[in-house]
């Protein structure tokens, strides 16, 4: 008997879902790793809050809409090195243990938590050092601030994968009659931006972040660009069914659209939430 | 809320990865047709959900299920090549597959569903692992019910196809 109907195939299915085979044994300290790392990715955003909270603030003091975001070497820096060090680090230690780095979890900060970020400031509202202009209208979304450069490993400008809804919502990116998301969620930046079009978001915060027609990578690759020059500069990603992906080698991905297999017609950076 | 607060919200989310890692990570294996896959894919996901467990834990009223749609959405959107070091799942540190083989290395609808492109194995795994209903996968993957409809049918189709194929290439070696 080889030939088999849909009906046994989905028999087949349930069956293979049932195998004992498919069970899989939990380390010691799983729980410890895993919630080490929540924290890390908590500690990563809210540094990259202090950062779009800081940038926020200069646009509203100055009174002027428009601004070119450079670079921001210092600020990118910092969420760099205390965000996605440790969790690509990880592979130094060879066995089940945790990160030895980060201790005891249920405890308030040690000491040198306390001294990476500041986390006895409230999580939902960025601590900003002025806090007057963000705290009196906590509704009502800022002045967009139109960034200006590329789409690095962590995001664009002051948006950053992982940020919630709330704060790309007040920062002003998002039109005004945007719901909440719910799953993987898309939106069209309301600032029509032709180097970022559109941010996905879940529930847990920024997912993708979508080119525009002018969006680049730091490394220039963007709509337009030939495979062969894509391929040499990411060297190491891979291609399919139309896509090609490359690590950004801070735990994000940058997706290259390759529809016809000659140049890049668009692209994304996601950290696989979205 | 200080330092404190976070604490316990990091406590109260530990208890969480510790009744449901188990269970996540056998969907995990499921998912991703490979359990080092599947683990990393269960730590990368918690582990955002975690940095906001008090606001995802008090806007879902199943956050198991919110947990398993973004790992299927996770699933879907990101082929990293690069593994991270193990911490969630015990399994073989020696990943020679001589030495610890598949254990569904002659299971050819296990080996038919590898091959499935990511989207329609998610479907799949909804479908049939999860027992969500067309609808709810729809919902779950931000696609059409119509997209899920089609992928569902295009996947039973080919393993229908590929196990035909195993079959007639004879009784296994």
């Amino acid at each position: 008997m080889s030939e088999r109907s849909d009906h046994d195939v989905v028999s087949d299915l349930r069956r293979l879902f049932d195998d004992e085979r498919l069970t899989v044994h939990v380390a010691p300290g799983a729980r410890d790793a895993v919630v080490s790392g929540a924290r890390r990715v908590r500690r990563r955003r809210e540094m990259a809050v202090v950062g779009s909270g800081l940038a926020v603030v200069a646009v509203a003091a100055v009174g002027v809409a428009v601004m070119a975001m450079p670079p921001n070497g210092d600020q990118q820096g910092t969420v760099a090195a205390s965000g996605t060090g440790p969790t690509l680090s990880t592979a130094e230690s060879s066995s089940v243990a945790p990160p030895s780095r980060e201790p005891q979890v249920e405890r308030v900060p040690t000491q040198s938590d306390t001294k990476e970020a500041p986390e006895s400031e409230p999580r939902s509202e960025p601590p900003p050092p002025s806090k007057t202009s963000q705290d009196s209208s906590p509704d009502v979304p800022n002045v967009p601030l139109y960034a200006s450069g590329p789409i690095g490993p962590s995001g664009w400008g002051p948006i950053e994968l992982g940020m919630s809804y709330e704060e790309v919502r007040k920062a002003g990116y998002l039109g005004e009659n945007t719901a909440p998301p719910q799953g993987c969620t898309t939106y069209v930046l309301s600032t029509r931006d032709d180097q970022v079009s559109a941010l996905t978001i879940s529930e847990s915060g920024v997912g993708r972040i979508s080119a525009g027609n002018n969006g680049r990578t730091p490394e220039g690759v963007g709509s337009g660009t030939s495979k062969e020059e894509l391929r040499n500069t990411y060297p190491d990603g891979t291609e399919s069914d139309g896509v090609y992906r490359a690590d950004t080698g801070a735990g994000t991905t940058y997706e290259f659209a390759v529809p016809d297999g000659d140049e890049v017609s668009g692209f994304a950076l996601t950290d696989g939430t979205c | 809320m200080g330092g404190g607060a976070v604490a316990r919200e990091l406590g109260d989310f530990g208890e969480f990865v510790d009744a449901q890692l188990p269970g996540l990570l056998r969907y995990g294996y499921a998912l991703t047709g490979n359990p080092h896959d599947g683990a990393d894919l269960v730590q990368t996901v918690l582990e955002k959900i975690g940095s906001r467990w008090n606001s995802i834990s008090r806007k879902t009223d199943d956050p198991v299920a919110y947990v398993r749609r973004s790992m299927a959405n996770a699933h879907i959107s990101r082929w990293r090549k690069r593994r991270r070091e193990q911490l969630v799942a015990e399994l073989p540190e020696n990943r020679d597959t001589y030495q610890h083989p598949d254990p569904f290395e002659h299971e050819p609808l296990w080996q038919a569903l590898r091959e499935l492109p990511p989207r329609q194995r998610a479907v799949i795994v909804l479908r049939y692992y999860e027992g969500l209903s067309e609808a709810e996968i729809a919902h779950s993957l931000g696609v059409s019910p119509g997209t899920v409809k089609s992928q569902a049918s295009k996947a039973i189709t080919s393993l229908r196809k590929k196990l035909a194929g195993a079959a007639k290439e004879g009784g296994q070696p």
